[in-house]
């Protein structure tokens, strides 16, 4: 394995202060769980890892507000998809973080890793694109707020600037009576990547949102298709019509796991089913007030 | 702080335990290496089939994937800290009498999921035990004893006593 050191920094200035001396020769390690596998494949070779877990300012909870819920730096998968806030009014984000690795793999790795991470096949993605997520930056000048649909510029590309972080990911409380859920095709259901995943979310006026991962360089919000979705949940012409437009705003590859074909025909089954999930939870989950 | 070497302190097995490391170090490596601890197996090496399983503060981890300098001021527990005492524990008693023991490889992480799952819940139904254990592969596949001594395993741990003549 490439060799490199490790800095556990207690202070956001001190990861500040680390960063420049290293530029692009250092990478940023929340749980782990990708960075030390990249190395070890030849991947990367990074020459400092700086471990974000033992800085004080950085937080591993999950904060439940009137507006919403903010989700820490630190804040690991197993508690996000274990949280009954985020099980209830979230319910497409819990069933992507319960699906991602083994559990072993959960109770290190973190949300915000798994967005800076920028994988097109990342699971959370597509969730965090329904619910609009909007990712905290922090910096050596301060601070910013990135919504997520700019947030992945290309496969592995973040819109983060040298010496930048994800402090946090708030999500905006979606509306009384929506139900949401993601759906992750993959070859086996245990420590695999999607072969597809899309997230669905109904909302009680009717309105329907979508989001793809794994086809394309990118998550892609079929935000084309949404209006003619949601016309189509009482008209299944129409509705079948709304599928084929979520096809067509996603730009799949052939590669190892599936075909270009394959993740075409998969897109609009999947799509299918997170309606259909989407709706039985709309209509029958209680509703947990935060 | 940036040297080669790092000192950690932590909890191991119950104990405390100081030592100094290459920062580099995987805590797998360490366990095995520094420590002697050689129950914690490696396989894969990418944190994949879970042989390597160990507990940081009750949680289960893949601890080949994992710097040694994350578990500073933490809980480890490695398949040495079950039997402390030189008595086994009811996990453990629980794999050898549903003969769930084949090459061994895979048993001590197997247990360690099974104790961090059967800490949570005392009674999981067949669908959590199979999620608890997804990142633990079987290579002789004995799944399905491995599974009855998890339900065994449980059994014991709820019983408030052991029961004369079983």
């Amino acid at each position: 394995m490439a060799q490199f050191r490790v800095a556990a920094p207690r202070a956001l200035d001190e990861v500040f202060s680390l960063l420049p001396t290293y530029g692009a020769d250092a990478a940023l390690v929340a749980g782990g769980t990708d960075v030390l596998i990249h190395i070890r494949a030849g991947k990367s070779s990074p020459k400092l890892l700086v471990l974000l877990s033992k800085v004080r300012d950085l937080d591993s909870t999950i904060q439940v507000t009137g507006s919403g819920v903010l989700f820490g730096a630190l804040t690991r998968l197993s508690d996000v998809a274990s949280h009954p806030v985020i099980r209830d009014r979230y319910a497409a984000l819990a069933d992507a973080a319960g699906q991602i690795g083994s559990e072993q793999i959960r109770n290190r790795g973190t949300l915000c890793g798994n967005i800076g991470n920028a994988s097109p096949a990342a699971d959370t993605m597509p969730p965090l694109y329904i619910y609009d997520a909007v990712v905290n930056v922090v910096g050596p000048n301060g601070r910013r707020a990135v919504p997520i649909q700019s947030f992945v510029t290309a496969p592995g590309k973040t819109s983060l600037a040298q010496g930048e972080l994800i402090e946090s990911i708030f999500c905006p409380c979606p509306e009384d009576g929506a139900g949401s859920a993601y759906i992750k095709l993959a070859r086996r259901n245990g420590i695999d990547i999607a072969t597809v995943g899309a997230a669905a979310m109904i909302l009680g006026t009717g309105k329907v949102r979508v989001a793809l991962g794994a086809v394309g360089p990118t998550p892609v919000r079929a935000l084309d298709a949404e209006d003619q979705l949601g016309k189509g949940l009482d008209d299944a012409d129409a509705f079948e019509r709304g599928i084929d437009m979520v096809a067509a705003a996603t730009k799949p590859i052939t590669d190892i796991r599936a075909s270009r074909d394959y993740r075409l025909a998969m897109v609009k089954a999947l799509t299918r089913e997170a309606i259909r999930v989407s709706l039985e939870r709309r209509l029958t989950t209680g509703r947990v007030l935060p | 702080m940036m040297s080669d070497t790092i000192e950690l302190q932590f909890t191991l097995n119950g104990l405390p335990k100081t030592i100094a490391v290459r920062s580099s170090a995987m805590l797998a490596e360490v366990l095995r290496d520094d420590l002697g601890l050689l129950g914690t197996k490696i396989s894969c090496n990418e944190g994949e089939c879970g042989a390597c399983t160990v507990l940081i503060d009750g949680r289960t981890a893949n601890s080949c994937i994992v710097l040694a300098a994350e578990v500073d001021g933490c809980e480890v527990l490695t398949i040495e800290g079950l039997a402390a005492g030189g008595e086994l524990h009811p996990i453990q008693t629980a794999f050898i009498e549903e003969g769930a023991v084949h090459c061994g490889y895979c048993t001590p992480g197997m247990i360690l999921s099974t104790k961090a799952l059967l800490d949570r819940n005392h009674d999981p139904d067949s669908a959590e035990v199979r999620k608890a254990l997804e990142g633990n592969l079987c290579r002789c596949t004995g799944y399905n004893r491995i599974l009855k001594a998890v339900s065994r395993a449980a059994g014991k741990l709820r019983a408030p006593s052991p029961v004369a003549g079983e």
